[in-house]
């Protein structure tokens, strides 16, 4: 893995960010407050990305690439959307990585390290807060409707495959 | 149901606030001015507090009582602790309510419209969006988290189903 500390004279760095949509609310200055903790990774195909039972701070922008979601090494999940969040349980709520992520092909990712938090004061802090927050619960708030789903869908091949007839 | 203002100096009612960590990790001067936007609502036993498929914004906080949370009729989930808060998604958007919230027994609530966060006014707003935020967050990654191993056991169950059926 290569990291690349983010630059906020690098205009294509920032163009970059700018497309991310969860970005969008925020003004310059901000913004280049919240890129002080942030990095750019470069993965390699097949390596980690996160690490199951992991503890850390970071949430991921896929910039590039595609990765692959896996619990106890069954994929569970492939994410190949640019601009997909991921990892941003791991910022509420500090419990260990429930998956791991792994790089399928070459993949280029945007990580923030919220522990940056503490080093904010004052003012800007609140501000980068009130902003991550609301951001996440956006994120958190889609996630859950997806996982509902996801379950509702479960309960009723459940249902199906109890009532089904052993002739 | 009854809905009656919150009384600043319902010193029972604000102690109970107080155990919630939402309101209690707010400042002592702040609290206060949240709670002006907020409606108290009692709920006698057997009332409907949230009506699946319907619109609306409210959030709400337990104070006293039980609820139960049903979808089509199916009953999943208890809500009895001080402080649950249900009805949260109605802050990001209007769409119908994913599930029913009925009371079990004579239920406390304090409501919330979704669109607080906005419109608080004489207080630090980024201090206070700072932290609903934060809260909110926290609750819902847990109940990510919940879903998640129900998730796990549910395919774990479907596998074991689908290799006692013979296969078509």
């Amino acid at each position: 893995m290569k990291q690349i500390q983010f630059d906020p004279t690098d205009t294509r760095m920032v163009q970059a960010i700018r497309r991310i949509p969860a970005f969008a609310p925020l003004s310059d200055e901000r913004l280049e407050e919240v890129m002080t903790m942030a990095t750019i990774r470069d993965y390699e195909r097949r390596e980690n990305v996160i690490n199951q039972g992991e503890l850390d701070q970071c949430m991921f922008f896929l910039m590039s690439g595609k990765l692959s979601v896996r619990v106890d090494d069954v994929e569970v999940n492939v994410l190949s959307k640019p601009n997909t969040v991921f990892g941003e349980m791991g910022i509420v709520g500090a419990a260990p990585r429930s998956a791991a992520v792994v790089a399928r092909r070459e993949s280029r990712c945007l990580v923030l390290d919220v522990s940056f938090f503490d080093k904010l004061n004052g003012r800007a802090r609140l501000a980068v807060q009130a902003f991550f927050y609301k951001m996440f619960y956006h994120i958190l708030v889609e996630r859950l409707r997806e996982t509902n789903k996801h379950i509702a869908d479960l309960d009723l091949q459940k249902t199906i495959l109890e009532n089904m007839n052993i002739d | 149901m009854k809905e009656f203002a919150f009384d600043p100096n319902d010193e029972d009612t604000l102690a109970r606030l107080r155990k919630m960590p939402i309101f209690d990790a707010m400042d002592i001067n702040q609290l206060p001015k949240v709670l002006k936007l907020a409606k108290l609502r009692r709920y006698e036993a057997g009332e409907t507090i949230i009506e699946e498929g319907e619109t609306d914004q409210l959030v709400y906080f337990l104070i006293l009582g039980k609820c139960t949370v049903e979808t089509e009729g199916m009953e999943l989930n208890f809500i009895n602790n001080l402080g649950d808060v249900f009805g949260e998604m109605g802050i990001i958007d209007q769409k119908p309510r994913s599930a029913t919230i009925k009371a079990e027994k004579p239920t406390l609530c304090l409501a919330l419209d979704g669109s607080f966060l906005e419109r608080l006014e004489g207080i630090d707003k980024l201090a206070a969006q700072a932290l609903f935020y934060r809260i909110f967050s926290e609750m819902l990654a847990a109940r990510i988290r919940d879903a998640n191993s129900k998730i796990l056991t549910l395919e774990d169950q479907l596998e074991g189903l689908s290799v006692q059926r013979p296969s078509f």
